[in-house]
């Protein structure tokens, strides 16, 4: 037998490997699409949640931490933290840590905090407590429009202020604290906020006159761009004949517009 | 007698998914059995491949519960049975819940109900390896239709502790050496029985015309040694 086929036979072996691996990653997928059912929620003493074994699996942004800090100050948590069976949390190191800032200055106010316990441990099954995390992470809830109004209006009624630059002394930024809560840009909060006057939309008969329109110009501009020799005597009726039929709708759209 | 579900996977387009499919339906057919074919597949592969138009989102609307799996259209054959199809077509690709495809069908009148799968989609793989009594993973004597099938069996056996499933390596030429190899080798590294369909070019030609594969002929034969597999394994569940 020649190298050649030995390599190729070699090659189809490693083709299982490769499904091997790639099987292993679905398998990881599919958990965490079949992520864990609603946990019931109940609450619990912060002091009693615990870190996550295996540590925090990205670093931790200070500035987003004073902005959720500001924020769960003003509304409370409003997401539970998902912990397992013996309180170690699952995912929500952010919110923990900025619960825990919390509870310096104020401790009585956060003693219990609202969390989602989910019936394993962590530390025996790392994968589950993996997939709930990704699951959590990646299917975070999707705040609906009219909701994120009614947060914003509870944050300006705290005293957060949508204002352009730095906010003045003794008010806080509306956006920053709102899209660390709701996960949305800036933009997109602006767009919920501020939102613009529905534009009309053309009927029907407007918006084929229109294209009507559009073809012919792009015909007329052929038709000029042509030299005249080439044309035949029945070109050249099409192209008077469009001109005026072009001359009609132009008269036709500019009268609807008034 | 309850049907008996049967799915066609590959992860990988163009392995044999589609005829391995009809090769079995036209083998069943011909012994007066009554086939439901499942077309799994956004692109319609089997719809197609029997002369209906594939766009039909039938199968979609009997996994969203919002039609029942009577209103199937028969394809019918020339001396044969009429064989029932549940077409395929774009709309499956909003299926993303867990579909109940065993129970939706848990009623028809069918012996076998055969489940096309589509490339490249592991979802619509998952829901059909779920259902089936019999995953038969499709491949051809190629690296990458090779990972596709060992992609699949390991899903397989993630499902069920001790799936019924079996290799098939489909288009083999016995003449190059790397096919005449492959199914021995592969047997060793899959660790499940490796049936092959030779190349045929009988097969092709009736898969092109729309019309049922051949009676006879190489690919017949093995298809027949595949369906003789498939029977002794559901023989020894009863």
């Amino acid at each position: 037998m020649n190298t050649k086929q030995n390599r190729a036979r070699a090659g189809m072996l490693a083709g299982v490997t490769a499904g091997h691996a790639q099987a292993r990653i679905d398998k990881r997928l599919a958990l965490a699409l079949n992520a864990e059912p609603a946990q019931e929620v109940a609450m619990m003493p912060l002091d009693k949640v615990l870190g996550r074994p295996a540590g925090d699996s990205r670093a931790l942004d200070d500035e987003h931490l004073e902005a959720l800090a500001e924020s769960i100050n003003a509304l409370g948590l409003i997401e539970p933290l998902p912990v397992d069976r013996l309180g170690c949390l699952l995912c929500g190191a952010h919110r923990l840590l900025a619960l825990r800032r919390l509870a310096v200055k104020d401790p009585e106010r956060w003693r219990l905090v609202p969390v989602r316990r989910m019936d394993f441990i962590a530390q025996d099954e790392p994968a589950r407590a993996l997939a709930v995390e990704v699951a959590e992470n990646e299917k975070r809830r999707d705040y609906k429009p009219a909701e994120v109004c009614a947060l914003a209006e509870r944050l300006q009624a705290a005293g957060f202020r949508a204002t352009p630059g730095r906010p003045r002394k003794g008010t806080k930024a509306l956006l920053p604290a709102l899209g660390c809560i709701v996960g949305k840009s800036k933009r997109t909060l602006l767009r919920i906020l501020n939102p613009e006057p529905a534009k009309k939309k053309p009927d029907a008969w407007t918006v084929a006159l229109e294209r009507l329109a559009y073809t012919l110009d792009a015909f007329a501009c052929v038709a000029a761009d042509t030299p005249r020799a080439k044309l035949t005597p029945g070109d050249r009726r099409a192209v008077n004949d469009a001109a005026k039929l072009q001359a009609v709708i132009e008269r036709m759209l500019n009268h609807g517009k008034k | 007698m309850k049907p008996r579900f049967i799915a066609m996977v590959g992860r990988k387009g163009g392995v044999g998914k589609t005829a391995l499919t009809l090769g079995l339906t036209a083998h069943y057919a011909r012994k007066g059995k009554r086939v439901l074919l499942v077309d799994l597949d956004p692109q319609g592969s089997t719809s197609l491949a029997l002369g209906a138009d594939g766009t039909g989102g039938n199968l979609a609307a009997v996994l969203l519960g919002d039609a029942k799996p009577e209103t199937v259209p028969c394809v019918t054959f020339f001396n044969c049975p009429p064989i029932a199809l549940l077409p395929g077509g774009p709309e499956l690709e909003n299926i993303n819940a867990a579909c109940p495809l065993r129970e939706s069908l848990a009623d028809v009148p069918a012996d076998y109900v055969l489940i096309d799968c589509p490339p490249g989609h592991a979802d619509l793989d998952r829901f059909a390896m779920q259902a089936a009594d019999i995953v038969l993973a499709c491949c051809e004597p190629h690296r990458l239709a090779i990972a596709g099938a060992a992609r699949v069996l390991d899903e397989a056996r993630a499902i069920k502790p001790r799936p019924r499933c079996a290799v098939v390596l489909g288009r083999l030429d016995e003449r190059r050496g790397l096919d005449a190899a492959a199914p021995d080798l592969l047997a060793g590294a899959f660790a499940v029985p490796v049936l092959t369909v030779r190349q045929d070019a009988a097969l092709a030609l009736a898969l092109n015309a729309g019309s049922l594969p051949p009676a006879s002929g190489r690919a017949a034969a093995d298809i027949e040694t595949v369906c003789r597999w498939i029977d002794k394994q559901t023989e020894r569940e009863a």
